[in-house]
């Protein structure tokens, strides 16, 4: 629903109602810590600071832009009666009555970073950046060393599984290495022990031991 | 109909892992200056985050997260600051390859935007 309101009524509401006169007029800063910081619950510094800086014109420019031809006209001509002679009045006027200079405002905005402590928002990039890269690297080197530590431990289980079941049963069938092998995931030396010792291995003349140990001497398995 | 069935497959193959939550690795800054810490997500070849760490411009004020879970385009994430009693969860969302949304709550309620900058 609009509002009318009756002329004269009342007064419109004047700008800036409420706000404390004395604040205005001894121009209180803005506090530096402004909020805080949605981490961690501390007040955030405000790390882009606009600094305004007032300055007083050291001009002393005393004329009008206006040249006195310009600001001549018919009223200036009846009064004067000539225009030397409102030229000569203008003069003198102005020598009497020196325009005193006009503080004119100049206003710069700078931007300075501040620093917090020993660290800089660069400094502070290049850490997260340094930190990132190490981590990658650690990263890297835990992986390989799970994939060693994978291989040496499949190596070795398979080895058991070979020397149990060579133990129990007497022989390795085929089964066995079949087993061995998804135990340890290996293919081309386990194959090859197959190839060579398929279903005959309990009466090889190479002892068990000596498979076991070919196979441990030969890592590798990928 | 078969070349429609692939492009679409392909379209939503695309769509969808713009949004895996591997693409939260690197470093990432808010955009709305609601804090000042940088985020460094790092994710392993399996692509499962590994840790969710934040950098200050003080370094005693460097903290992990502790990850909570991890589903395929978020992440669930925890931690606690003892000196102002703060405790925040927060749940990482890759909107896309260099945008990440954290939806914080708990000492804090908010949603910041993260841009990639590294």
């Amino acid at each position: 629903m609009a509002y009318k309101q009756s002329p004269g009524r009342m007064n419109m509401p004047k700008t800036g109602r409420g706000v404390d006169t004395v604040a205005l007029m001894t121009g209180t800063p803005a506090p530096l810590y402004q909020k805080t910081d949605a981490l961690d619950g501390d007040e955030v510094p405000n790390y882009n600071e606009t600094k305004g800086i007032s300055a007083p014109s050291t001009a002393t420019t005393t004329s009008s832009n206006k040249t006195y031809k310009e600001t001549y006209g018919p009223a200036q001509e009846k009064k004067y009666g000539s225009f030397a002679n409102y030229t000569a009045a203008a003069d003198e006027w102005n020598a009497n009555n020196p325009k005193k200079p006009t503080p004119s405002t100049t206003t710069t905005s700078e931007t300075k970073n501040i620093k917090i402590g020993e660290n800089t928002p660069n400094s502070v990039q290049t850490t997260a950046v340094n930190t990132l890269q190490n981590t990658k690297n650690k990263l890297v080197a835990t992986t390989e060393a799970r994939q060693l530590a994978r291989k040496k431990d499949s190596v070795e289980d398979a080895n058991k599984l070979i020397k149990s079941r060579a133990r129990k049963n007497g022989k390795l069938t085929e089964k066995d290495m079949a087993d061995a092998q998804a135990a340890g995931d290996r293919g081309a030396i386990l194959k090859g022990v197959i190839a060579n010792k398929q279903g005959n291995l309990g009466r090889s003349n190479e002892s068990i031991m000596d498979i076991v140990k070919s196979i441990s001497e030969k890592p590798s398995l990928d | 109909m078969k070349k429609l069935l692939l492009i679409t497959a392909l379209f939503i193959t695309f769509i969808t892992n713009a949004q895996h939550v591997s693409n939260l690795g690197g470093v990432w800054e808010a955009t709305d200056n609601s804090t000042t810490y940088l985020t460094i997500i790092t994710v392993d070849p399996e692509h499962k985050v590994t840790s969710v760490h934040n950098v200050s411009f003080d370094p005693a004020k460097e903290f992990y997260e502790h990850i909570l879970g991890q589903a395929y385009d978020y992440l669930i994430s925890t931690h606690y600051i003892k000196r102002n009693d703060y405790t925040i969860k927060s749940k990482l969302i890759s909107i896309d390859k260099f945008t990440m949304k954290r939806v914080i709550t708990g000492s804090a309620n908010m949603t910041i935007f993260y841009k990639k900058i590294i």
